[in-house]
This record gives C-alpha cells, sequence and structure tokens, in this order.
C-alpha cells in the first residue's frame, strides 16, 4: 500500500501524460506487456516448461522468404551464430501476443526491470520504435531448453586447461580428441524482463560448468553456436502456430 | 511393362507433395525394357513435365514418341530404385531455392548445381514426404527432408568441397522434433544406410 501511496501522484501524472500523447498519436505501445507489481520478478521458467507445452517468438527483420524455407522451418542464414549467446525471446501465453512484436524496445526501455519497480509508460514515449517489415518466427520453447550440445575447445589455452582439470578433478576426465577437449554444454530459456517488457527472455548457452557463454569469435563458440541453430533452433522453429497454450496466473503473479 | 499406379495431375504452381503424385521407377526393370507405353500418355506428360531434360540425363533415362527408354546403363546414376516423385520435390524444392539466390544475390555458380546434383542423385532414392534446399552464404548447401511419422532429416553439404575426398556429409536426425543422430558420415554410405532403416 504505501509504495503505491508514495507513487499516487507519479501515477496520476502518468495517467493523464499516457491519455495525452495516445490523443495525440505519440502514444501506441501496448501497456500490457508491460511489467506490474504484481508480478513476480522472475518467473521460473524451468518449472512452467516442466508443466506444459511453452511457444515463444522472435522477430526476424529479413523478409518471409529469406527467414523460412519451404517447410516452414527458419532458415539456417536467417541465424547469426553472433546472434545465439542471449538471444531475445518472448514468451507466448501471456499478455504478449504475436502483434506486439512490431514494437522494437529501444533504450531505456530495454533495461531490466529490477526490484519490482513501477513502470510509467509516459515516461517510455521514445523508447520503442513500431517496425513495418518484419516476420515472426515462433519456437518450440520446451525442446529448446536443457538441451545439450556436445563442443569442442583447443587445448592451447593454459588457464581453460586448469579449470578444466580443477572442474574434472571429481568426476570423470573429459576426452582430448584432436586436440580439443571435447565437452558438453546445453542451452536454456531464462526469463529476463525489461521496463518495457515483462515477457522477454534471453537464451543462453552454457558452457561444461554452466556458466552462459560469449561470442567471442572463436572457431569452437562459432562451431558450438552454429550446431544449436542446426539442432535446436531450425527443428523446433514454426512459420504459423495454431492456438497458444495459455500460461496460467500462478507462474507470473505474486 | 512397367506396373504404373494412378497418377494424380500436379498443379505445377504449388509444391510437389505425395498427395499429390505417387509413383516410383524401378531402375532394373527400365534397363532391361525398352517399354512401349503409349497407352500410358498421361504418365509420359507427368514425367516430362515434371523433369527437365537434364534431369532425363542425370537419371539415364530418355523418352521418345512415347516410350521410356533406358539411354544407357552405364550413364545412369541410379544403381536401384529411382523414386520419381522424391526427385520432384527436391528439384521444385531447389529451384525455387535457385531464383531467391539469383534474385537476391548473384548468378548461381556451377558448383553449386554441381553440388546439388550430386545431393539429388543420392537423396532422390528416399521416400521423402517434403523436403526444402536452402544455399546458404557459408558455402553449404543445407537439405531438410520429412518422412513419415514425424522423422526430420537434416543434412549439410558442403559446396566446393574438391579436398573432401571422403565426400563427406552433416546429418542430423530428429524424431517428434526430438534430435537422435547427428553426426558427419559419408554420403553414399549414409544414405543407402538411411535407406535400409526407413523402408
Amino acid at each position: 500500500m504505501l509504495p503505491t501511496l508514495k507513487n499516487s501522484r507519479r501515477v496520476l501524472r502518468s495517467i493523464f501524460l499516457s491519455n495525452w500523447y495516445r490523443l495525440c498519436g505519440k502514444l501506441n505501445f501496448p501497456v500490457s506487456i508491460i511489467p506490474r507489481i504484481c508480478y513476480l520478478s522472475k518467473i521460473d521458467i524451468h518449472a512452467l516448461l516442466e508443466s506444459q507445452t511453452v511457444y515463444v517468438i522472435r522477430r526476424s527483420d529479413a523478409a518471409c522468404a529469406d527467414t523460412f524455407n519451404d517447410m516452414g522451418k527458419i532458415r539456417e542464414d536467417a541465424l547469426q551464430p553472433k546472434e545465439i549467446p542471449f538471444m531475445s525471446l518472448n514468451l507466448l501465453g501471456g499478455y504478449f501476443k504475436p502483434e506486439h512484436t512490431c514494437f522494437k524496445i529501444i533504450g531505456n526501455g530495454s533495461k531490466k526491470w529490477i526490484n519490482n519497480e513501477y513502470v510509467f509508460i509516459s515516461e517510455h514515449i521514445d523508447d520503442y520504435e513500431v517496425l513495418k517489415n518484419y516476420c515472426i518466427v515462433y519456437f518450440d520453447a520446451n525442446l529448446m531448453h536443457n538441451q545439450s550440445i556436445p563442443y569442442s575447445q583447443p587445448t592451447k589455452s593454459k588457464e581453460l586447461n586448469l579449470e578444466i582439470e580443477k572442474f574434472f578433478a571429481h568426476i570423470s576426465k573429459p576426452i582430448i580428441k584432436d586436440g580439443e577437449h571435447q565437452l558438453e554444454g546445453f542451452a536454456k530459456v531464462v526469463h529476463d524482463p525489461t521496463k518495457l517488457n515483462y515477457w522477454h527472455l534471453e537464451y543462453n548457452l552454457c558452457n561444461f560448468k554452466g556458466d552462459p557463454i560469449k561470442y567471442t569469435g572463436s572457431k569452437s563458440i562459432e562451431k558450438y553456436c552454429k550446431k544449436v541453430i542446426n539442432d535446436i533452433l531450425c527443428a523446433n522453429s514454426f512459420d504459423k502456430l495454431d492456438p497458444i497454450p495459455p500460461i496460467p496466473k500462478q507462474h507470473y503473479l505474486r | 511393362m512397367i506396373t504404373l499406379p494412378n497418377i494424380a495431375i500436379t498443379q505445377q504452381c504449388c509444391p510437389l507433395y505425395r498427395d499429390n503424385i505417387e509413383f516410383t521407377i524401378n531402375a532394373d526393370n527400365l534397363r532391361n525394357k525398352t517399354t512401349m507405353i503409349s497407352e500410358y500418355t498421361l504418365y509420359v506428360d507427368e514425367l516430362e513435365r515434371l523433369l527437365t531434360p537434364t534431369d532425363f540425363n542425370d537419371i539415364g533415362i530418355k523418352i521418345i514418341e512415347n516410350e521410356v527408354e533406358v539411354e544407357n546403363e552405364n550413364n545412369s546414376l541410379y544403381a536401384n530404385e529411382i523414386n520419381i516423385n522424391s526427385f520432384a520435390l527436391l528439384n521444385y524444392s531447389y529451384k525455387k531455392e535457385f531464383k531467391r539466390v539469383e534474385k537476391k544475390y548473384q548468378p548461381v555458380e556451377n558448383s553449386i548445381i554441381k553440388t546439388f546434383s550430386h545431393v539429388r542423385k543420392y537423396l532422390s532414392i528416399l521416400p521423402i514426404e517434403r523436403c526444402a534446399v536452402e544455399i546458404n552464404s557459408d558455402n553449404t548447401i543445407k537439405v531438410t527432408l520429412s518422412f513419415l511419422d514425424n522423422k526430420l532429416l537434416m543434412l549439410t553439404k558442403s559446396i566446393n568441397d574438391e579436398e573432401n575426398h571422403d565426400d563427406e556429409v552433416m546429418y542430423s536426425y530428429f524424431i517428434n522434433r526430438k534430435l537422435i543422430a547427428s553426426d558427419v558420415a559419408n554420403f553414399k554410405k549414409f544414405t543407402e544406410g538411411f535407406k535400409e532403416y526407413i523402408s
């Protein structure tokens, strides 16, 4: 109750301004996707995926013919390896609808939503763009999450060798083939709400320790990302989707 | 005489699926006989519509005045069964992709045409339900094939593969979109093994 009172002046000001901006045609952002204080700060994606079928959505800025192949699967060329670690996705089944994909969130609007803070749309009217030419790609999140991916890393780096030895001190040793450690990583979907989109997700590629990897441009990471594109993303993508299963409120309401 | 199943007339503007057209030719049957099929004009028409003269040459057959004839046994690329439906599906998707690439980037290089011809040679023995051909910017041709019972096979073959004496192909195999196997294998051995598995 206290935070509501504390923010009451700001709330009233925001209601007035957002109505004014809407009347002037300056604001057309869907407020339904903005985080609310009654929402959980993070959705437990793992628990959600364990309980039901979940689809996620991503915008492709390329034309549909360059995004999908003849079978309605995303083309390998439509995703670049460097895009895969921390790739942006949106959770479907809540308030995010496929038609919201045209809103590209930029600036402060794309900053992380933390501490269940109030978000006032009137303060973010310049934090989004409306795109006209884009294409929607759907993915089956259940088959994107917790998928193990074998990958290799050169044994040249002393630092990495030490880290691998340390990690595998109590577990069976990794195999070294053609001068490369044969390791196993995995991909996971995590909730990453932003100020203007509570339903924003991030796709993490993890190394053998479970830490998210960054794209460095190294051959081994490039190969790892290409494997994820081919073996996980292409196979589980769709150009259209039948009814989207709704997400029960207990997964996101406090 | 070749046994000819019923052939439905396909629409040229839409992808050719198994429902649209369904027939196979056993190349061994063709090899031994020069078959008069004047009563099967539809069959000949259908073949001529689906395949280009180059395709006929690749398969090693020709049609002269409604006769299907094996041109030269040694020229025939197909040792066993040719699945004309799979051949036509692969061709359709490739030609569509060919046009996309030409429109967007540049004329398609001869090496791509050569690689596709090689890929088609092996893959058209499989009972394909649907397929998609992609020409990728990293100098690869990717072919996605779907089979009965939600089985999906993705194959990636390098273009300009002169140094690849082992004729390797990268494959990923899925059932109900779940990855079952992913590896690199000899293309010929893989397709022959896969045909035995899927048949």
